[in-house]
């Protein structure tokens, strides 16, 4: 750039209306002392000439929702005077002691300061010892000389003594939480005797109606206002993270009397007069009965191994005393006594356990043969029970366990079961399907043609047709292509541009969507409900243009509804669309979570509605949370506290768990830690347990089905080629834990967008697993061993331990509110960067084993969007809107 | 893949701590980009530095940079940009920033292999301060890219310090 220099502190006899950049380039000579103590008072003198403008204080407790309410606060100010007001907002937040810095976050918040009327400057404390810095009235003089309508002061709150702000502003607003402690507390605030209106927020928390009369019989008292109720004292109860939240608006209109007073503009109001003093709709995603229901589950899987553990203790016991008596029969003695103890011990068993002991000879000899005979919707399937290797040996696809002992047996089949049977530890199928590989082709790229190209390439030589779409990150958060630069640089990078219908339909071309050999995932969150919208509506639009071409006429509209009906019921695949872990990980969010939560459930009560049975409507993902930095404790707690989240959230708009548990499925990413090993089967084990006991569901509700992709955080940029090494051993272990799908990561995806050579060599991954490597011929191998047990048995606890603790914090919702779940990914990310930094934690070729050579400068290719496929995508939208304009409003 | 290197960062923090002059940052994550790791990591090591920090968290458009870094009198902008089109998007800050005769706001960035080198001389080429590479992180760690964004706005040699002028002498 020409020109850099620091504009100098201008004369502040320059400030005047509307000149924002005088007024903020005086703030900054203020602050610094860059002006003489005459020029100050001149300053000072000019602005009490000048006619009165309204100066609102808001303050508050840290946390309370300063930042928020006051964006609320300007949001009604602009509805309501129709952007008829300017406003400046000087936010104040406090200098660390120790380092001089601040941290200035009030802008976070703000949404509705983006118009011109609104001029809004951040400041920190920096030399003074208050919250209040040393010329704040000199700066709010100088804000006045630049002629605003209203002034908005926000300090921050510290500690009780937080009055400070209260002789420098004409109203002032304090804001807290009901969660003040006991009634008595209230006594030590100051701002409960100084300020002239309040507002308790986060007014959906417990106790707020409490909070609510404790606070205004607090006011009541101070002001000794006896001779009115408590109830009409200035409190208000508020929810300033709700859109549109009544309580805001009430006490906004309470607001404009007091600032009138003080000489706010007379405009013409355009909202409605509520006579409401607190928010109306408190009503929770999570009924207020049902918020321990985390702590609940935790305590239905710790019973369910309690009662394997009596039970177990039981059947030991019988068959022991059952074996004396044998012993003695044949030794001619008399044993008399024990049938009495017998006949106690089978009388205290469980009917089911006795049922499954029962039934063991018999599963094993099912599984002894050569074939076993599985029906599924109506169809016998044989399955071949064993595969012969080269030597000749034959191995068992399911290898059963040899247990003699009937508590050893029975702890066995509860705990483990063969795949396919409760608690489904070892996998919730029978036996894998051998038609299909778990392997998923991956595209996304440019415009819909490149990708569709990519996806018939990569799928060329499989049947079956598992296609995962990546979108641009235009798309992701729900924007249209645009030549504005910020946008445009974006549109068809790191993934596809799909901005309308016809976009969606080009992506899939070629392949039927209504095939059950196709599957598509598409890895979209925010507006997955539109998306997904434009998928069925490719998939149907594909059945009516079949129909044509075989008929050589558009259906009748019976027909279409039929076809309709058709399509929904085959389509098959995977709309990622979850909005907790966007929160708590990835931060795609684009609606709030309490919305989009909302709207997941319109979709799967279509889906319930419309038979949509082959299609999940969510991936429970723990990969993005992993990505973040999760260790897999973390990230298995996370993944499935947010599962259940969503499970509560459907039944508490009256959703039946069998009528959507099936749309469920998960993702989690598989990185080098032990615990890896047996993340599915604790996932499976815990998912069934809690389905099946807590919420009664049917079996096909209690198996949870998941996908695997390896870490993307486990590769590195130093001897890239090491890489495909992780892959593998991650990959091995996530096909002997029987992930239902899974995507093995290119080496070189740490440094760039994976090329085909590379991307060729991570499909060879699975496939040498899947063909090649001879333990994989066998489907329960990780079953039986002393140390996958251990480790089962301690990731469980582990997990259910930080229920208890998302639980105590109100559940999954609740912690998100306070950044729980994101404070504890980052703490556990850093805590893996500093072990990799000081080499506690080995990793080969990037900080041990260090190749002597230096490595090849890497000849990067890079993928990105034509400047074409841009304009291409930007022409289509336009064309797009053209042709459906007489549609659009 | 980390986002942050932590090879060689200094165990000690600068020892070339500004003097009572106060830096003003504004800093975020680019429009459509969720990365935050990277910005928050840099902003409060720069907020230990000294600095006063603006900070917008992610996903945010050129035009409310732009509307911050200016109504708020920064003295730099810091960028993460994980997505792609970061040519665009910090050319566009450049273009923003000129049209309103604020050109005497720095620009840093990053966006780890991202950006890659040819594309990191481009863009300063056309008037972003710096863009931080991996590279960068490994040799110099992240308090030295903090300092060195510090020492820019500072001692850049083509601006005079505010705190030492007088002020009278620069009014008009």
């Amino acid at each position: 750039m020409m020109e850099m220099i620091v504009p100098a502190a201008p004369n502040p006899a320059e400030l005047n209306t509307g000149d924002r950049i005088t007024l903020t380039r005086t703030i900054t000579g203020i602050e610094n002392g860059e002006y003489s103590a005459e020029e100050l008072a001149t300053l000072k003198d000019k602005a009490d000439s000048v006619k009165a403008t309204p100066i609102l204080g808001i303050t508050g407790t840290g946390g309370a929702g300063k930042s928020s309410s006051t964006d609320e606060i300007i949001r009604r100010f602009r509805q309501d005077s129709g952007d008829s007001l300017t406003i400046a907002v000087l936010a104040i937040d406090p200098t660390r002691k120790k380092t001089g810095g601040a941290l200035l976050g009030d802008r976070i918040r703000m949404n509705a300061i983006g118009h011109s009327n609104i001029f809004m400057r951040s400041i920190a404390t920096r030399d003074a010892t208050v919250e209040i810095p040393e010329r704040l009235s000199e700066i709010i003089a100088a804000i006045k000389l630049s002629g605003f309508d209203l002034i908005i002061v926000e300090t921050p709150g510290i500690g009780q003594g937080d009055a400070g702000i209260v002789p420098f502003v004409d109203t002032s607003l304090y804001v807290m939480t009901p969660e003040f402690g006991a009634a008595s507390q209230l006594e030590k605030i100051d701002m409960l005797d100084y300020a002239d209106i309040f507002a308790i927020n986060k007014f959906d928390r417990k106790g707020s109606e409490d909070a609510l009369r404790d606070v205004c019989k607090q006011v009541q008292r101070n002001r000794e206002a006896f001779d009115r109720m408590p109830d009409k004292m200035p409190v208000f109860g508020t929810i300033a993270s709700k859109f549109n939240d009544d309580g805001i608006t009430a006490l906004y209109q309470a607001l404009v009397p007091l600032l009138r007073e003080k000489g706010l503009l007379d405009y013409a109001q355009s909202i409605e007069s509520l006579d409401t003093k607190k928010s109306t709709q408190t009503t929770l995603i999570i009924p207020a009965g049902q918020q321990r229901y985390l702590a609940e589950i935790a305590e239905v899987v710790r019973d369910y191994h309690d009662q394997v553990q009596t039970q177990s203790q039981l059947a030991r016991e019988r068959q022991q005393l059952a074996a004396s008596k044998t012993m003695l029969d044949t030794a001619a003695k008399d044993s008399s006594e024990l049938d009495e103890l017998i006949a106690l011990k089978d009388n205290a068993m469980d009917s089911k356990a006795k049922r499954l002991l029962d039934a063991w000879p018999q599963l094993r000899e099912d599984y002894s043969g050569e074939e076993y005979v599985v029906k599924v919707r109506d169809r016998e399937i044989r399955t071949a029970l064993t595969r012969t290797s080269l030597s000749g040996t034959k191995i068992p696809r399911v290898a059963l366990p040899d247990y003699k002992d009937h508590g050893e047996l029975l702890k066995w089949l509860l705990l483990e079961n063969v795949p396919g049977r409760f608690p489904f530890t070892a996998g919730v199928f029978q036996f894998k399907r051998e038609s299909e590989d778990p392997t998923r082709m991956f595209a996304g790229e440019g415009d819909a043609f490149r990708t569709n190209r990519r996806f018939k390439q990569l799928s060329e030589h499989s049947q079956a047709k598992r296609l995962s779409t990546a979108f641009d990150s235009v798309t992701l958060y729900g924007f249209d292509p645009a030549v504005q630069p910020d946008i445009y640089g974006k549109v068809g990078n790191s993934g596809v541009s799909i901005a309308t219908l016809d976009d969606m339909k080009e992506l899939y071309s070629g392949f039927d969507l209504c095939s059950p050999t196709t599957s598509v995932s598409m890895t979209i969150n925010g507006p997955a409900p539109t998306i997904l919208a434009m998928y069925m509506n490719a998939a149907i639009d594909q059945q009516v243009e079949k129909f044509k071409g075989a008929n050589d006429a558009a259906p009748t509209a019976e027909e279409y509804e039929s076809l309709k009906a058709q399509a929904l019921e085959n389509v098959r695949g995977t709309v990622q669309a979850d909005i907790l872990k966007e929160d708590q990980g990835q931060n795609t969010c684009i609606f709030s979570t309490e919305f989009s939560l909302k709207l997941m459930g319109d979709i799967q009560e279509y889906f319930t509605a419309n038979k949509i049975r082959n299609f999940y409507s969510v991936s429970i993902s723990g990969y993005h949370i992993a990505e973040a930095g999760a260790n897999p404790i973390s990230q298995l707690a996370f993944t499935l506290s947010n599962g259940f989240t969503f499970v509560e959230a459907y039944i508490a708009r009256g959703m039946k768990v069998d009528d959507f548990a099936h749309n469920l499925s998960f993702f989690f990413s598989n990185g080098m830690d032990p615990e890896y090993t047996v993340l599915g089967r604790v996932a499976r084990r815990i998912w069934a347990t809690a389905m099946r006991f807590k919420y009664g569901a049917s079996e096909r509700s209690q198996k949870l089905k998941y996908h695997i992709q390896t870490s993307g955080r486990s590769l590195h940029a130093q001897e890239m080629s090491f890489n495909d090494i992780r892959t593998t051993l991650q990959a091995l272990i996530a096909v002997y834990d029987n992930c239902n799908s899974l995507h093995t990561n290119a080496y070189d995806e740490a440094v760039t967008t994976p090329t085909e050579e590379s991307v060729r060599r991570a499909m060879a991954i699975q496939l040498i697993i899947n063909k090649e490597w001879g333990l994989a011929v066998n489907e329960n191998s990780s079953q039986g061993s002393f140390i996958i047990d251990e480790l089962t048995d301690l990731l469980e606890e582990a997990v259910l331990q930080e229920f208890e603790r998302i639980s105590e914090r109100g559940g999954v919702l609740g912690a998100m509110e306070t950044g729980y779940q994101r404070g504890k990914i980052q703490d556990e990310s850093m805590y893996y960067e500093h072990r990799k930094h000081d080499g506690s934690l080995p990793l080969i070729g990037v900080n041990t084993f260090l190749n002597p050579e230096p490595e090849a400068e890497l000849e990067i290719e890079l993928a990105r969007s034509t400047e074409a496929e841009k304009q291409s995508q930007i022409d289509r939208l336009a064309a797009f809107k053209s042709k459906n304009a007489e549609h659009a409003e | 893949m980390s986002v942050v290197s932590f090879q060689k960062s200094s165990k000690n923090p600068s020892t070339s701590k500004p003097g009572r002059k106060w830096l003003r940052f504004v800093t975020a994550a680019s429009l459509f980009d969720g990365h935050d790791a990277a910005i928050n990591i840099m902003r409060r090591i720069l907020q230990s530095s000294g600095a006063e920090v603006i900070h917008l968290a992610h996903n945010r458009s050129v035009q409310e940079i732009v509307d911050a870094a200016v109504q708020e009198d920064v003295d730099a902008i810091a960028i993460s940009s994980y997505q792609g089109g970061h040519i665009e998007y910090f050319k566009y800050l450049v273009d923003r920033l000129r049209e309103l005769d604020a050109t005497h706001i720095k620009i840093f960035g990053g966006g780890g292999g991202v950006i890659i080198p040819a594309e990191i001389e481009e863009l300063h080429a056309y008037g972003v301060s710096r863009i931080y590479s991996p590279n960068d992180g490994q040799t110099i760690g992240l308090q030295g890219m903090i300092d060195d964004m510090l020492r820019r706005c500072h001692d850049g040699d083509d601006r005079p310090s505010r705190s030492k002028s007088s002020g009278a002498q620069h009014r008009r």
